[in-house]
Protein backbone atom coordinates (compact mmCIF):
# COMPACT_ATOMS: atom_id res chain seq x y z
CA UNK A 1 0.00 0.00 0.00
CA UNK A 2 1.51 3.38 -1.14
CA UNK A 3 -1.12 6.00 -0.02
CA UNK A 4 -0.36 9.45 -1.92
CA UNK A 5 0.97 12.23 0.05
CA UNK A 6 -0.18 14.74 -3.00
CA UNK A 7 -3.22 17.10 -1.26
CA UNK A 8 -5.02 17.24 -4.90
CA UNK A 9 -4.77 13.90 -4.91
CA UNK A 10 -6.48 13.47 -1.66
CA UNK A 11 -8.84 16.09 -2.70
CA UNK A 12 -9.87 14.23 -6.01
CA UNK A 13 -10.29 10.89 -3.94
CA UNK A 14 -12.15 12.19 -0.96
CA UNK A 15 -13.99 14.16 -3.70
CA UNK A 16 -15.04 10.99 -5.41
CA UNK A 17 -15.66 8.95 -2.65
CA UNK A 18 -18.56 11.36 -1.13
CA UNK A 19 -20.02 11.70 -4.61
CA UNK A 20 -20.12 7.74 -4.66
CA UNK A 21 -21.58 8.22 -1.50
CA UNK A 22 -25.16 8.78 -2.98
CA UNK A 23 -25.23 5.30 -4.20
CA UNK A 24 -26.20 4.27 -0.55
CA UNK A 25 -28.72 7.70 0.52
CA UNK A 26 -28.48 11.36 -0.05
CA UNK A 27 -26.30 13.07 2.67
CA UNK A 28 -24.52 16.68 3.67
CA UNK A 29 -20.94 15.75 1.56
CA UNK A 30 -22.52 14.28 -1.29
CA UNK A 31 -24.38 17.63 -1.85
CA UNK A 32 -21.50 19.52 -0.55
CA UNK A 33 -19.24 18.16 -3.65
CA UNK A 34 -22.11 18.40 -5.76
CA UNK A 35 -22.14 21.75 -5.30
CA UNK A 36 -18.14 22.22 -5.64
CA UNK A 37 -18.60 20.15 -9.22
CA UNK A 38 -21.77 22.59 -10.63
CA UNK A 39 -19.09 25.45 -9.22
CA UNK A 40 -15.79 24.01 -10.71
CA UNK A 41 -18.51 23.59 -13.93
CA UNK A 42 -19.69 26.62 -14.33
CA UNK A 43 -16.24 28.38 -13.79
CA UNK A 44 -14.69 26.20 -16.60
CA UNK A 45 -17.35 26.66 -19.21
CA UNK A 46 -16.72 30.51 -18.10
CA UNK A 47 -13.51 30.29 -18.51
CA UNK A 48 -13.86 28.78 -22.30
CA UNK A 49 -16.64 31.17 -23.06
CA UNK A 50 -14.00 34.21 -21.88
CA UNK A 51 -11.29 32.54 -24.01
CA UNK A 52 -13.80 32.60 -26.98
CA UNK A 53 -15.24 36.35 -26.65
CA UNK A 54 -11.00 37.54 -26.45
CA UNK A 55 -10.05 35.03 -29.42
CA UNK A 56 -12.56 35.76 -31.53
CA UNK A 57 -13.70 38.69 -30.94
CA UNK A 58 -12.44 41.54 -28.57
CA UNK A 59 -8.23 40.67 -30.21
CA UNK A 60 -9.44 40.55 -33.81
CA UNK A 61 -11.45 43.83 -33.00
CA UNK A 62 -8.89 45.83 -31.05
CA UNK A 63 -5.67 44.69 -33.26
CA UNK A 64 -6.97 44.10 -36.86
CA UNK A 65 -10.21 46.45 -36.34
CA UNK A 66 -13.09 44.30 -37.92
CA UNK A 67 -15.58 46.94 -36.96
CA UNK A 68 -18.26 43.99 -37.72
CA UNK A 69 -17.08 42.21 -34.83
CA UNK A 70 -18.91 44.95 -32.82
CA UNK A 71 -22.66 43.60 -33.96
CA UNK A 72 -22.14 40.21 -32.02
CA UNK A 73 -20.30 41.78 -29.36
CA UNK A 74 -23.62 44.24 -29.03
CA UNK A 75 -26.07 41.15 -29.41
CA UNK A 76 -24.04 39.79 -26.51
CA UNK A 77 -24.21 42.47 -24.48
CA UNK A 78 -28.14 43.33 -24.90
CA UNK A 79 -28.99 39.79 -23.55
CA UNK A 80 -27.98 40.81 -20.35
CA UNK A 81 -30.90 43.57 -20.65
CA UNK A 82 -33.34 40.48 -19.39
CA UNK A 83 -31.90 41.95 -15.88
CA UNK A 84 -33.68 45.43 -16.52
CA UNK A 85 -37.36 44.71 -16.47
CA UNK A 86 -38.73 48.00 -18.70
CA UNK A 87 -36.07 46.96 -21.57
CA UNK A 88 -36.26 43.20 -20.92
CA UNK A 89 -37.66 43.06 -24.37
CA UNK A 90 -34.17 43.62 -26.11
CA UNK A 91 -32.41 40.57 -24.74
CA UNK A 92 -35.09 38.65 -27.71
CA UNK A 93 -33.20 40.23 -30.49
CA UNK A 94 -29.97 38.27 -29.81
CA UNK A 95 -31.99 35.15 -28.63
CA UNK A 96 -33.73 35.15 -32.14
CA UNK A 97 -30.69 35.82 -33.79
CA UNK A 98 -29.29 32.67 -32.15
CA UNK A 99 -32.44 30.68 -33.23
CA UNK A 100 -32.73 31.82 -36.83
CA UNK A 101 -28.60 30.66 -37.39
CA UNK A 102 -29.46 27.09 -35.33
CA UNK A 103 -31.83 26.51 -37.80
CA UNK A 104 -30.15 27.60 -40.68
CA UNK A 105 -27.64 25.26 -39.84
CA UNK A 106 -29.74 22.81 -38.28
CA UNK A 107 -32.31 22.65 -41.53
CA UNK A 108 -29.99 21.82 -43.59
CA UNK A 109 -27.85 19.29 -41.35
CA UNK A 110 -31.70 17.72 -40.91
CA UNK A 111 -32.33 17.34 -44.86
CA UNK A 112 -28.76 16.78 -45.56
CA UNK A 113 -27.61 13.93 -43.07
CA UNK A 114 -31.05 12.46 -41.96
CA UNK A 115 -33.62 12.59 -44.35
CA UNK A 116 -32.07 12.34 -47.83
CA UNK A 117 -28.98 10.17 -46.45
CA UNK A 118 -30.60 8.32 -44.54
CA UNK A 119 -33.43 7.19 -47.27
CA UNK A 120 -30.96 6.86 -49.88
CA UNK A 121 -29.52 4.33 -47.68
CA UNK A 122 -32.82 2.50 -46.86
CA UNK A 123 -32.99 1.90 -50.38
CA UNK A 124 -31.11 -1.29 -50.84
CA UNK A 125 -31.76 -4.97 -52.73
CA UNK A 126 -33.75 -7.42 -51.53
CA UNK A 127 -32.35 -10.23 -52.96
CA UNK A 128 -28.49 -9.69 -53.17
CA UNK A 129 -26.28 -11.69 -55.41
CA UNK A 130 -22.50 -12.36 -55.65
CA UNK A 131 -20.56 -11.84 -58.65
CA UNK A 132 -21.37 -15.48 -59.83
CA UNK A 133 -25.34 -15.30 -59.78
CA UNK A 134 -25.44 -17.07 -56.74
CA UNK A 135 -27.70 -16.01 -54.00
CA UNK A 136 -26.70 -14.36 -50.62
CA UNK A 137 -28.81 -15.62 -48.33
CA UNK A 138 -27.38 -13.62 -45.21
CA UNK A 139 -27.03 -10.61 -46.72
CA UNK A 140 -30.26 -10.91 -48.19
CA UNK A 141 -32.24 -11.53 -44.68
CA UNK A 142 -29.96 -8.78 -43.44
CA UNK A 143 -31.55 -6.12 -46.25
CA UNK A 144 -35.06 -7.49 -45.62
CA UNK A 145 -35.10 -6.98 -41.96
CA UNK A 146 -33.72 -3.33 -42.47
CA UNK A 147 -36.39 -2.64 -45.27
CA UNK A 148 -39.53 -3.99 -43.42
CA UNK A 149 -37.73 -2.35 -40.38
CA UNK A 150 -37.53 1.13 -40.84
CA UNK A 151 -41.11 0.61 -42.70
CA UNK A 152 -42.20 -0.53 -39.45
CA UNK A 153 -40.93 2.39 -37.68
CA UNK A 154 -42.28 5.01 -40.08
CA UNK A 155 -45.83 3.19 -39.80
CA UNK A 156 -45.72 3.65 -35.95
CA UNK A 157 -45.19 7.05 -36.00
CA UNK A 158 -47.88 7.49 -38.47
CA UNK A 159 -51.06 8.88 -37.47
CA UNK A 160 -52.92 9.97 -40.20
CA UNK A 161 -54.32 6.77 -40.38
CA UNK A 162 -55.91 4.39 -37.67
CA UNK A 163 -53.52 1.43 -36.72
CA UNK A 164 -55.61 -1.46 -37.75
CA UNK A 165 -54.78 -4.15 -39.73
CA UNK A 166 -51.78 -4.04 -41.88
CA UNK A 167 -50.85 -0.96 -40.47
CA UNK A 168 -51.18 -1.88 -36.53
CA UNK A 169 -48.81 -5.23 -38.08
CA UNK A 170 -46.24 -2.75 -39.83
CA UNK A 171 -46.44 -0.33 -36.26
CA UNK A 172 -45.85 -3.39 -34.05
CA UNK A 173 -43.14 -4.68 -36.01
CA UNK A 174 -41.90 -1.50 -36.09
CA UNK A 175 -41.99 -1.09 -31.93
CA UNK A 176 -40.43 -4.31 -31.98
CA UNK A 177 -37.23 -2.82 -33.87
CA UNK A 178 -37.14 0.49 -31.25
CA UNK A 179 -37.63 -2.03 -28.36
CA UNK A 180 -34.31 -3.65 -29.72
CA UNK A 181 -32.83 -0.67 -30.77
CA UNK A 182 -33.19 1.31 -27.49
CA UNK A 183 -32.03 -1.97 -25.65
CA UNK A 184 -29.01 -1.75 -27.81
CA UNK A 185 -28.43 1.69 -26.71
CA UNK A 186 -28.92 0.51 -23.19
CA UNK A 187 -26.15 -1.60 -23.55
CA UNK A 188 -24.07 0.33 -25.02
CA UNK A 189 -24.72 3.39 -22.27
CA UNK A 190 -24.09 1.10 -19.70
CA UNK A 191 -20.99 -0.54 -21.10
CA UNK A 192 -19.55 3.06 -21.22
CA UNK A 193 -20.76 4.30 -17.82
CA UNK A 194 -18.90 0.75 -16.70
CA UNK A 195 -15.83 2.06 -17.94
CA UNK A 196 -16.18 5.45 -16.32
CA UNK A 197 -16.61 3.77 -13.05
CA UNK A 198 -13.36 1.59 -13.60
CA UNK A 199 -11.56 4.59 -14.39
CA UNK A 200 -12.75 6.72 -11.03
CA UNK A 201 -12.08 3.02 -9.11
CA UNK A 202 -8.32 3.15 -10.57
CA UNK A 203 -8.05 6.63 -9.35
CA UNK A 204 -9.14 5.82 -6.18
CA UNK A 205 -7.62 2.53 -5.54
CA UNK A 206 -4.38 3.38 -7.22
CA UNK A 207 -3.70 6.79 -7.75
CA UNK A 208 -4.82 7.77 -4.45
CA UNK A 209 -4.84 4.76 -2.19
CA UNK A 210 -1.98 2.79 -3.73
CA UNK A 211 -3.59 -0.51 -3.27
CA UNK A 212 -3.75 -1.43 -6.97
CA UNK B 1 -40.08 46.46 -32.11
CA UNK B 2 -40.94 44.13 -29.46
CA UNK B 3 -42.34 41.08 -31.08
CA UNK B 4 -41.97 41.96 -35.37
CA UNK B 5 -38.40 42.69 -35.14
CA UNK B 6 -37.05 39.40 -33.20
CA UNK B 7 -39.71 37.20 -35.75
CA UNK B 8 -37.83 39.10 -38.45
CA UNK B 9 -34.15 38.28 -37.04
CA UNK B 10 -35.53 34.71 -37.06
CA UNK B 11 -36.45 34.97 -40.38
CA UNK B 12 -33.49 36.68 -41.92
CA UNK B 13 -30.79 35.04 -40.55
CA UNK B 14 -32.53 31.36 -40.68
CA UNK B 15 -33.14 32.41 -44.31
CA UNK B 16 -30.24 33.54 -45.27
CA UNK B 17 -27.93 30.69 -43.30
CA UNK B 18 -30.39 28.48 -45.32
CA UNK B 19 -29.41 29.71 -48.63
CA UNK B 20 -25.71 29.64 -48.27
CA UNK B 21 -26.18 26.07 -47.95
CA UNK B 22 -28.61 25.47 -51.27
CA UNK B 23 -26.62 28.38 -53.45
CA UNK B 24 -22.78 28.02 -54.21
CA UNK B 25 -21.52 31.27 -54.13
CA UNK B 26 -18.25 32.92 -52.76
CA UNK B 27 -20.11 35.83 -50.93
CA UNK B 28 -22.90 33.68 -49.66
CA UNK B 29 -20.30 31.00 -48.46
CA UNK B 30 -18.00 34.24 -46.61
CA UNK B 31 -21.94 35.31 -44.89
CA UNK B 32 -22.31 31.99 -43.73
CA UNK B 33 -18.70 32.08 -41.80
CA UNK B 34 -19.37 35.55 -40.97
CA UNK B 35 -22.53 34.44 -39.14
CA UNK B 36 -21.21 31.34 -37.61
CA UNK B 37 -18.71 33.26 -36.34
CA UNK B 38 -20.92 36.09 -34.28
CA UNK B 39 -23.04 32.91 -33.14
CA UNK B 40 -20.22 31.58 -31.50
CA UNK B 41 -19.26 35.50 -29.99
CA UNK B 42 -23.41 35.62 -28.89
CA UNK B 43 -22.98 32.01 -27.41
CA UNK B 44 -20.21 32.82 -25.38
CA UNK B 45 -21.99 35.85 -23.92
CA UNK B 46 -25.02 33.52 -22.88
CA UNK B 47 -22.56 31.59 -20.98
CA UNK B 48 -21.82 34.65 -19.07
CA UNK B 49 -25.50 35.30 -18.75
CA UNK B 50 -26.36 31.91 -17.22
CA UNK B 51 -23.28 31.96 -14.89
CA UNK B 52 -24.74 35.23 -13.41
CA UNK B 53 -28.24 33.52 -13.10
CA UNK B 54 -26.27 31.00 -11.04
CA UNK B 55 -24.83 33.66 -9.24
CA UNK B 56 -28.01 35.38 -8.66
CA UNK B 57 -29.65 31.89 -7.38
CA UNK B 58 -26.85 31.28 -4.97
CA UNK B 59 -26.35 34.41 -3.30
CA UNK B 60 -29.94 34.71 -2.79
CA UNK B 61 -30.07 31.39 -0.67
CA UNK B 62 -26.85 32.70 1.43
CA UNK B 63 -28.22 35.94 1.97
CA UNK B 64 -31.55 34.75 3.26
CA UNK B 65 -29.64 31.62 5.38
CA UNK B 66 -31.80 29.16 3.30
CA UNK B 67 -31.24 25.36 3.72
CA UNK B 68 -28.04 24.00 2.39
CA UNK B 69 -26.54 27.93 2.26
CA UNK B 70 -23.26 26.38 3.44
CA UNK B 71 -23.31 24.69 -0.18
CA UNK B 72 -23.90 27.58 -1.59
CA UNK B 73 -20.99 29.24 -0.28
CA UNK B 74 -18.91 26.04 -1.63
CA UNK B 75 -20.14 26.55 -5.31
CA UNK B 76 -19.49 30.22 -5.49
CA UNK B 77 -16.32 29.96 -3.89
CA UNK B 78 -15.07 27.35 -6.81
CA UNK B 79 -16.28 29.16 -9.17
CA UNK B 80 -14.36 32.05 -8.35
CA UNK B 81 -11.33 30.49 -7.75
CA UNK B 82 -12.20 28.52 -10.98
CA UNK B 83 -12.66 32.04 -12.83
CA UNK B 84 -10.10 33.98 -11.23
CA UNK B 85 -7.52 31.75 -11.32
CA UNK B 86 -8.46 30.70 -15.17
CA UNK B 87 -8.53 34.20 -16.61
CA UNK B 88 -5.07 35.71 -14.99
CA UNK B 89 -3.35 32.08 -16.03
CA UNK B 90 -4.63 33.61 -19.62
CA UNK B 91 -3.65 36.88 -19.52
CA UNK B 92 0.07 35.74 -17.81
CA UNK B 93 0.87 33.18 -19.74
CA UNK B 94 4.55 33.16 -18.59
CA UNK B 95 3.04 32.95 -14.94
CA UNK B 96 4.12 28.88 -14.66
CA UNK B 97 2.40 28.58 -11.36
CA UNK B 98 -0.67 30.07 -12.82
CA UNK B 99 -1.02 27.71 -15.60
CA UNK B 100 0.38 24.54 -12.98
CA UNK B 101 -2.54 25.63 -10.38
CA UNK B 102 -5.30 25.84 -13.31
CA UNK B 103 -4.42 22.61 -14.58
CA UNK B 104 -4.40 20.83 -11.57
CA UNK B 105 -7.92 22.42 -10.81
CA UNK B 106 -9.10 20.93 -14.05
CA UNK B 107 -7.26 17.32 -13.34
CA UNK B 108 -8.12 17.10 -9.68
CA UNK B 109 -11.30 18.58 -9.47
CA UNK B 110 -13.67 19.06 -12.73
CA UNK B 111 -12.29 16.46 -14.71
CA UNK B 112 -12.70 13.32 -12.04
CA UNK B 113 -15.67 14.69 -10.29
CA UNK B 114 -17.66 14.90 -14.11
CA UNK B 115 -16.60 11.43 -14.76
CA UNK B 116 -17.57 10.41 -11.13
CA UNK B 117 -20.97 11.99 -11.64
CA UNK B 118 -21.20 10.35 -15.13
CA UNK B 119 -20.33 6.71 -13.86
CA UNK B 120 -23.33 7.28 -11.08
CA UNK B 121 -25.40 6.56 -13.77
CA UNK B 122 -24.72 2.70 -14.46
CA UNK B 123 -25.41 2.13 -10.79
CA UNK B 124 -29.10 4.00 -11.88
CA UNK B 125 -29.14 2.35 -15.00
CA UNK B 126 -28.94 -1.06 -13.69
CA UNK B 127 -31.78 -0.75 -11.07
CA UNK B 128 -33.55 0.83 -14.14
CA UNK B 129 -32.94 -2.23 -15.78
CA UNK B 130 -34.25 -4.38 -12.95
CA UNK B 131 -37.43 -2.71 -12.53
CA UNK B 132 -38.12 -3.12 -15.97
CA UNK B 133 -37.38 -6.65 -16.06
CA UNK B 134 -40.07 -6.91 -13.20
CA UNK B 135 -42.84 -5.31 -15.74
CA UNK B 136 -42.73 -8.69 -17.27
CA UNK B 137 -44.02 -7.48 -20.96
CA UNK B 138 -42.63 -8.73 -24.17
CA UNK B 139 -41.10 -5.25 -25.36
CA UNK B 140 -39.37 -5.04 -21.59
CA UNK B 141 -38.04 -8.33 -22.54
CA UNK B 142 -36.64 -7.44 -25.84
CA UNK B 143 -35.13 -4.63 -24.43
CA UNK B 144 -33.16 -6.15 -21.70
CA UNK B 145 -32.66 -9.20 -24.09
CA UNK B 146 -31.07 -6.87 -26.66
CA UNK B 147 -28.85 -5.19 -23.88
CA UNK B 148 -27.60 -8.28 -22.45
CA UNK B 149 -26.29 -9.32 -25.39
CA UNK B 150 -24.77 -6.55 -26.46
CA UNK B 151 -22.83 -6.30 -23.05
CA UNK B 152 -22.32 -9.60 -23.30
CA UNK B 153 -20.76 -9.14 -27.13
CA UNK B 154 -18.44 -6.56 -26.09
CA UNK B 155 -17.13 -8.53 -22.38
CA UNK B 156 -13.84 -10.27 -23.54
CA UNK B 157 -15.33 -13.37 -20.85
CA UNK B 158 -18.37 -13.84 -23.02
CA UNK B 159 -16.32 -14.60 -25.85
CA UNK B 160 -14.37 -17.41 -23.22
CA UNK B 161 -17.95 -18.63 -22.83
CA UNK B 162 -19.59 -19.23 -26.36
CA UNK B 163 -17.84 -17.35 -29.15
CA UNK B 164 -21.18 -16.68 -30.89
CA UNK B 165 -22.08 -13.83 -28.38
CA UNK B 166 -19.55 -11.43 -30.10
CA UNK B 167 -21.88 -12.20 -33.68
CA UNK B 168 -24.90 -11.64 -32.19
CA UNK B 169 -24.04 -8.66 -30.53
CA UNK B 170 -22.51 -7.16 -33.90
CA UNK B 171 -25.70 -8.45 -35.53
CA UNK B 172 -27.95 -6.47 -33.26
CA UNK B 173 -26.04 -3.50 -33.83
CA UNK B 174 -25.72 -3.59 -37.41
CA UNK B 175 -28.67 -4.36 -38.51
CA UNK B 176 -31.32 -4.26 -35.92
CA UNK B 177 -29.83 -1.13 -34.02
CA UNK B 178 -29.25 0.28 -37.71
CA UNK B 179 -32.74 0.00 -38.99
CA UNK B 180 -34.11 1.57 -35.61
CA UNK B 181 -31.88 4.66 -35.80
CA UNK B 182 -32.65 5.07 -39.04
CA UNK B 183 -36.31 5.06 -39.14
CA UNK B 184 -36.06 7.31 -35.94
CA UNK B 185 -33.48 9.74 -37.54
CA UNK B 186 -35.90 9.54 -40.80
CA UNK B 187 -38.76 10.74 -38.26
CA UNK B 188 -37.14 13.16 -36.55
CA UNK B 189 -35.80 14.83 -39.41
CA UNK B 190 -39.39 15.46 -40.97
CA UNK B 191 -40.00 16.53 -37.37
CA UNK B 192 -37.52 18.83 -37.09
CA UNK B 193 -38.15 19.99 -40.51
CA UNK B 194 -40.95 21.12 -39.55
CA UNK B 195 -40.61 22.75 -36.71
CA UNK B 196 -38.07 24.72 -38.11
CA UNK B 197 -40.33 26.06 -40.58
CA UNK B 198 -42.99 27.30 -37.98
CA UNK B 199 -40.07 29.13 -36.21
CA UNK B 200 -38.85 30.54 -39.33
CA UNK B 201 -42.41 31.79 -40.50
CA UNK B 202 -42.99 33.26 -37.17
CA UNK B 203 -46.32 30.56 -36.11
CA UNK B 204 -44.24 28.98 -33.55
CA UNK B 205 -42.85 31.74 -31.01
CA UNK B 206 -42.19 29.83 -27.80
CA UNK B 207 -38.27 31.24 -28.38
CA UNK B 208 -39.81 34.74 -27.62
CA UNK B 209 -40.92 34.17 -24.02
CA UNK B 210 -44.17 35.25 -22.84
CA UNK B 211 -45.49 39.15 -21.84
CA UNK B 212 -45.13 41.91 -23.69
Amino acid sequence: MNVSTNPWIWFMGIGMLSLYSFIYKENPIYRLFEHIYVGASVGYTFVTAYGNIIDQAWTPLTTEGKLNLLVPIILGLMLYTRYFKPIAWISRWPMSFLMGLGIGVSTYGLLESQLIAQSKAAMMPLFVKSSEGALLLGRSINNIIMILGVLGVLFYFFFSVEHKGPVRRMASLGRMVMMITFGVAFGNVVMGRISLLLGTISDIFGTWLGII
Amino acid sequence: MKRGVPLLIVFVVGFVMLTTYFIKNPTLGQARTLLNNWGVIVTAFSVGLASVNILRIHSARIANRRSGWINSVALILTMFIFIVVGIYSRHNPDNKAAAQLFSNLFDYAYSPFSATMYAMIAFYVASASYRAFRMRSFEATLLLTAALLVMLGNAPIAEQIWDKFPVIGNWLLNVVNTTGQRGIAIGVAIGGFATSLRILLGFDRGHLGYGE
